[in-house]
């Protein structure tokens, strides 16, 4: 369980720092299949609600998410810089300011309930997609960010141990995908719309 | 039989999606609002209505709410009519987006019945997040870049708050442990449980859905997202979808202790009063004028729930008398963008003489939102300045009060100049009585509801506002 967790706060500082968009990408879908691993992990047995949780988690957060962003990556002429309004070294500093803020809140504020380090590392997911989200310039990028934030907020759902009925589960997740989804729909039409608007600049110049 | 009503909306998306014309998709749409109506009025009789277990509760207050959705949502589907045909007698707009409207607003009403229908928080919270998802399409309708970017920024923003609030769920199911998660039990056991996590909640609760209600400072998507709509859309966007994140407020109310969530509803709704005071006078566009507008009253109704006591029915009777003169005013910016061919207010001049009955709906709509009697905002504003002072917030209705004045200023500026003022004559052209009539029937409601509160309806309100009243 505590490994699970480290290695999913790991990844995360990963995506935090990381200065491309590929690599990004492929830890966000490692993310995705770790948190999968959870539900599973947290049911005594093997039971259908853990197995339908777990399966719903990979294969949003672990194969259709990556799949629109790397879509999106490759399609769009948006190059592989994942460009930042603050520098690399900025980045690695204030994200492990954020790392010790999110550790002091939950220890500090007793917010961790039975799996102190899932709470930490969850509200740790969390600063950090904000983070990204504000500071980096690409929409790719900032679609990145909000999806760490709802990792982030699953393992501390996790953490705390809320649970709720599986149609209601599955209903969160299915919110989370299509918001992505159509994340990933206005990007292209957003590409599209400005080229539209160039060919049309361009033509004008002519007449 | 609660969910029996989400099958109006339901029907008329599919049907939407079958028309062979733009103008089947309008007449299910009418026909949709029209039953769903007619549901609530049937269903108002047997309250509150539970089903799927814990899931769903229509209680009172939901009923309320849904009374307004249906009742907006009729306006505005025959008012859609009309607006997209001349829209599309105008070339702006194709048959195949006409038809997309129309799925998407009703998919989106079907979002805000089971929001007003949730009994269960979670479901609730996913019902709130799915109107976002089910709006967005509408806000980029036109195609246009500013509308991809309106889209994006609402769709960025409020799910960022949304989220927010998801976690406020997970605190409250920390505090409540075994209790389940709806409306009913939370309340029943505040008194037992952790209060820390209940005020955690309380604040991700109020952070998260205030941002999609559109409380300051947490606004900025929200002039952006309802100027760029088509008119209809921006008036249910305004009209209904605020109310209903307002309503996802005050479910978790009653658990909450007064002395900590009064101050904080007090702070979020004159900070919203205010952001716009200083801004709705330099507006240059008429709907992000109205979208601001938006922002100012949400203020008011969570000034009116922080005030408590007697300005609680008022704000409950706000919510409604806002949805009234949005709606209507919204409806009329949308008659003048298509005469006058634009969104800036300095170009739309003289509109009382142009076309003398949007310019009366236009200039009656304005003295409404300004609060001005005899139209019905001015008594659910004046109840709210009444019940602050009653309950010893002298210092903050004092303010409350000079900031609608410097707003009221500012609106009846901007619809003089709008209504009476001198400018170059628009092409002629006809009125449209699918336009008009809805928004005659909105200025009468407006006009009714202040020249005579009905008594029923105060009376219901003041029951209902011991349900959102805090522990």
């Amino acid at each position: 369980m505590n490994t699970l967790t480290v290695l999913l706060l790991l990844l995360g500082i990963h995506l935090a720092v990381s200065e491309r968009m590929r690599p990004a990408i492929r830890s966000l879908a490692a993310q995705g299949f770790l948190l999968g691993l959870l539900p599973l992990l947290e049911s005594p047995g093997i039971t259908w609600r853990a197995a339908a949780l777990s399966l719903a988690t990979m294969a949003v957060k672990g194969v259709a998410i990556p799949a629109i962003l790397t879509r999106a990556v490759s399609r769009l002429d948006i190059g592989q810089e994942s460009e930042s309004l603050v520098s690399t070294k900025a980045t690695i500093f204030l994200t492990g300011a954020l790392t010790m803020a999110a550790f002091v809140v939950c220890t500090r504020f007793g917010l961790s309930g039975k799996d102190e380090l899932g709470a930490a590392a969850g509200l740790t997911l969390l600063f950090s997609g904000l983070f990204t989200m504000t500071t980096r310039v690409k929409a790719v990028s900032q679609v990145i960010g909000f999806v760490v934030l709802e990792n982030g907020i699953f393992l501390f759902g996790a953490a705390s141990g809320s649970e709720f009925t599986l149609p209601i589960e599955l209903g969160i997740f299915l919110d989370l995908f299509v918001a992505v989804f159509l994340m990933g729909i206005l990007m292209f039409k957003i590409q599209r719309a400005f080229t539209h608007m160039d060919f049309r600049k361009i033509h004008t110049l002519k007449d | 039989m609660a969910q029996l009503l989400f099958l109006p909306p339901l029907a008329a998306a599919v049907a939407a999606l079958l028309a062979r014309s733009p103008w089947q998709a309008a007449l299910g749409t009418a026909a949709g609002a029209a039953l769903l109506l007619a549901g609530a009025v049937l269903q108002a009789s047997s309250l509150p209505a539970e089903a799927w277990g814990d899931l769903l509760r229509l209680d009172e207050l939901g009923m309320y709410f849904l009374f307004i959705v249906a009742g907006v949502h009729l306006a505005c589907s025959v008012y859609s009519y009309g607006y997209f045909r001349r829209e599309m007698e105008a070339g702006r707009i194709g048959a195949a987006k006409v038809r997309k409207y129309h799925i998407w607003i009703n998919l989106f009403v079907l979002s805000m019945v089971v929001v007003v229908s949730s009994h269960h928080l979670a479901l609730q919270w996913v019902a709130v997040e799915a109107t976002t998802l089910f709006s967005a399409p509408l806000i980029y309708l036109h195609g246009d870049r500013k509308g991809m970017e309106a889209a994006w920024k609402y769709l960025l923003i409020c799910s960022v708050g949304i989220a927010f609030a998801f976690l406020g769920i997970i605190f409250l199911s920390r505090a409540a442990g075994d209790i389940p998660l709806t409306y009913t039990a939370v309340p029943l056991a505040a008194g037992h449980l952790d209060p820390r996590f209940l005020r955690l909640a309380f604040l991700f609760f109020l952070v998260g859905y205030g941002t999609k209600m559109g409380l300051a400072p947490m606004h900025t998507w929200l002039p952006d997202a309802h100027s760029q709509a088509p008119a209809p859309a921006s008036a249910m966007l305004s009209g209904v979808l605020l109310n209903c994140a307002f309503l996802s407020i005050l479910r978790v109310a009653p658990a909450i202790p007064g002395t900590y969530a009064s101050p904080l509803m007090i702070l979020f709704g004159i900070v919203s009063i205010a952001v716009p005071a200083f801004l709705v006078a330099v507006q240059r566009d008429i709907k992000r004028l109205l979208a601001f507008s938006s922002i100012e009253n949400m203020g008011i109704v969570s000034l009116g729930i922080g005030f408590g006591g007697a300005a609680r029915p008022a704000a409950l009777l706000h919510v409604l008398n806002h949805s009234v003169a949005k709606v209507l005013l919204f409806l009329v910016a949308g008659d003048l963008i298509l005469r006058f061919g634009t969104q800036r207010i300095r170009k739309i001049r003289g509109v009382l003489r142009q076309a003398p009955l949007s310019g009366f709906l236009l200039f009656g709509g304005i003295l409404a939102i300004a609060g001005s009697p005899p139209f019905g905002p001015f008594w659910s504003e004046f109840g709210i300045l009444a019940g602050g002072v009653a309950g010893g917030h002298l210092a903050v209705a004092l303010f409350y009060l000079v900031l609608l004045a410097v707003l009221f200023g500012s609106f009846l500026a901007h619809g003089s100049n709008m209504a009476f003022g001198e400018g170059e004559r628009n092409t002629a052209t006809p009125a449209e009585w699918w336009c008009l009539v809805p928004a005659c029937a909105l200025l009468f409601a407006s006009l009714w509801m202040g020249l005579h509160v009905p008594a029923g309806l105060y009376k219901a309100l003041e029951d209902l506002s011991s349900m959102v009243s805090f522990s």
